[in-house]
């Protein structure tokens, strides 16, 4: 019989490693026994089917239901392609639901982006619907809800990649989402700017940038500080 | 093909209703909290898998409650006849995972075999741990009626060998068998409250979901029993204050790497120990019938040694067991489902309300599991043929260290299974038992 020079108890004759430990059977009197079988079995069960998926089908042949009865309505009604737009708003709802389901694990990168294209994708069927003819359809999409969504976007993924490769505390993350949100807001002016055909100039979005990285710098000072959050908890403790 | 169990017929229900206990686990069952545990036997000699195959299949009728597959009602799910014998399988290297309802067979159990080892896996709304070892006694006799083993040639064992814990499976199943013996013994009008703050939970890096890594230390019982009644207590308790002590470490060794001074407050760390509740409350029911204790220690109060520890344990444990207690706890488990307006509320309202509160003071309130199943007796035309038995818990999201205890003459089987790459709880455990001078045999499935 082996046993394990770290943790003092004895080990399986097939065993080539300490289960509590991981240290390596070191016995030259009696070397691994590979040939009676193991103490467990060593199959795997395979893995059931992802529940996930048919939920997320299921999502797919309800939703399915009133995108039927739009198209039906609108083909046999006639007039414009009406249908589109609660089609497309049907199908969205699914993507932003559906998705995350159907991820084989939690990838809220993938999923966030996804979502991201799908409103994108949304928002130029609206634009190239528009009343007022493609051109000017082309014009607000291009220069408005087209930037618009990428900046909120960036808003989003910045934060959970982040938090997905560094844990935080929570000042910390109130710091980041300060900053990210300072800067969104400097994009969605600069945004606006652009599409009214003004001079390039930022006006109020520098305030609400300067206020939020003020915040931001102080949060993250605070969260360096045991000294200063003891001071804080003293003086606004309820 | 395997035969199909007998149908039901009018001296035996063709449905019956889940037990208070067992109203909880439908509603929690997902894949990082599976709800299963797993009682095995290991053999003198290898396991016939077609032998064992006819043994269920014989056994089978005589555990209406077991025949069974899980539906749901509009306002309760329900456990009703399921024809057919589930086949016995080949073992798996991750057992006890999750049970689908709407997959077929649908049964809410499985029988495994592997070299020596016969193993069956239930869902715990089937049953508990003493319904589950009462079947697998059962099957184990009519297994080695067939196939001999322990110095005994093949043939029908005595009648007199079967009793309450090892049914006859030419007898009659009994209503009591089936009762929901919560609802006999809960009292009208007395409830404990049970408040308990969030307790300690070892932090620990999840092992993909589907992966149960079992570390099993086999010890002798006479030599744990000695080191026990050396200290004036019992095996369960001093196999808790084990637990509890490295539980402890654990925790100080983890805050003392956090940074500021209020995150290094330590939290309560609070055990659970199942009891049988057919040890203080008549019963012969082979559904779910066990309550727990919980013993709680204030980390925050101090560092605790372990002779500290071991003192907290027993008293707390004997408290726990004081039968007017543990009616007053299934009074208050019995209470909600005696509301109407619970019970009128529709199935998926109240999965959505079992799992919230569950997932808030459910799970969070215990540090781990420990169960002990006891000392395992089998009829001496039995034993000779085996080994030892194990008891194994199932997967658990918030402590993925949990532990199970089970005895067979003279030895024991210390089972911790985990969904978790850290060892620390185990090690800690066992290392502990050899220092106290109780040798440690150690077998894993990785």
């Amino acid at each position: 019989m082996s046993y394990c020079v770290n943790c003092g108890v004895e080990l399986h004759p097939t065993a080539e490693r300490c289960a509590l430990c991981g240290t390596a059977v070191a016995n030259p009197g009696r070397p691994v026994d590979d040939v009676s079988p193991k103490p467990y079995a060593s199959d795997v069960q395979p893995l059931p089917p992802n529940n996930r998926a048919y939920i997320a089908g299921l999502i797919a042949a309800l939703l399915s239901l009133p995108v039927l009865v739009c198209l039906t309505t609108n083909l046999v009604v006639g007039g414009d392609a009406w249908s589109v737009y609660p089609i497309g708003g049907i199908v969205l709802l699914w993507v932003l639901v559906a998705v995350p389901l159907l991820l084989p694990r939690p990838l809220p990168l993938v999923a966030i982006g996804a979502d991201a294209f799908a409103i994108l994708v949304y928002l130029f069927l609206i634009a190239a619907l528009a009343s007022k003819g493609f051109d000017a359809g082309m014009h607000w999409y291009l220069e408005l809800a087209l930037p618009l969504v990428l900046v909120a976007s960036a808003v989003v993924l910045v934060p959970v990649a982040v938090l997905r490769r560094r844990k935080l505390d929570g000042l910390r993350i109130s710091s980041l989402l300060s900053t990210v949100l300072g800067f969104g807001v400097v994009g969605v002016e600069t945004t606006v700017s652009i599409f009214d055909g003004t001079p390039f100039r930022l006006s109020w979005s520098w305030i609400v940038l300067a206020s939020f990285l003020a915040m931001a710098l102080a949060l993250w000072i605070i969260s360096h500080s045991p000294r200063l959050q003891e001071e804080i908890r003293k003086r606004l403790h309820v | 093909m395997p035969r199909p169990s007998s149908p039901p017929d009018s001296s035996r229900p063709s449905w019956f209703r889940l037990d208070n206990a067992a109203k909880l686990y439908p509603a929690i069952n997902t894949g990082n909290r599976a709800n299963v545990f797993r009682i095995s036997a290991l053999l003198k000699d290898p396991v016939d898998p077609v032998a064992l195959q006819a043994a269920l299949e014989e056994i089978l009728p005589r555990f209406p409650t077991y025949a069974v597959r899980m539906h749901s009602g509009l306002f309760w799910h329900y456990l009703g006849h399921n024809p057919g014998c589930p086949v016995v399988l080949p073992d798996v290297s991750n057992p006890c995972m999750r049970m689908r309802f709407h997959e077929k067979p649908g049964f809410l159990f499985r029988v495994f075999h592997y070299d020596r080892r016969i193993a069956v896996e239930f869902f715990h709304a089937l049953t508990d741990g003493s319904g589950g070892l009462v079947f697998l006694k059962t099957l184990l006799a009519a297994y080695l009626s067939r196939t001999g083993g322990g110095g005994r040639e093949p043939g029908p064992f005595p009648p007199g060998i079967y009793g309450d814990s090892l049914l006859d499976p030419r007898g009659e199943p009994d209503a009591e068998e089936f009762e929901d013996a919560h609802a006999r013994y809960a009292p009208l009008h007395v409830t404990a409250g049970r408040r308990e703050p969030k307790a300690y939970h070892a932090a620990s890096t999840a092992e993909p979901v589907h992966t149960l890594d079992t570390i099993t230390g086999v010890i002798q019982l006479d030599r744990v029993l000695e080191v026990a009644r050396g200290l004036k207590v019992s095996l369960t308790e001093y196999l808790a204050a084990v637990y509890i002590d490295v539980l402890c470490r654990l925790q100080r060794n983890e805050l003392a790497q956090r940074r500021t001074e209020r995150t290094r407050r330590p939290a309560p760390v609070r055990l659970q120990v199942p009891v049988n509740m057919r040890r203080f409350f008549a019963s012969r029911t082979l559904r779910n019938f066990s309550y727990f204790v919980n013993i709680n220690l204030e980390a925050a109060n101090g560092d605790y040694d372990f002779h500290e520890i071991l003192h907290i344990v027993h008293y707390t444990m004997r408290l726990g067991v004081d039968p007017k207690s543990l009616a007053a706890q299934i009074g208050q488990n019995v209470k909600p489902e005696r509301g109407l307006w619970l019970r009128i509320a529709p199935l998926f309202i109240k999965n959505l309300v079992i799992s919230e509160i569950y997932r808030r003071v459910g799970e969070p309130t215990s540090s781990g599991t420990m169960t002990n199943l006891g000392a395992v007796v089998l009829p001496p035309e039995l034993a000779p043929a085996v080994d030892r038995f194990e008891l194994a818990l199932g997967p658990s999201f918030l402590n993925r260290t949990q532990c199970a205890v089970v005895s067979f003459e003279n030895h024991l089987a210390v089972a911790f299974t985990r969904t978790c790459r850290e060892t620390d709880i185990e090690r800690g455990f066992f290392t502990k038992l050899v220092r106290d001078g109780i040798p440690v045999r150690i077998e894993s499935n990785r």
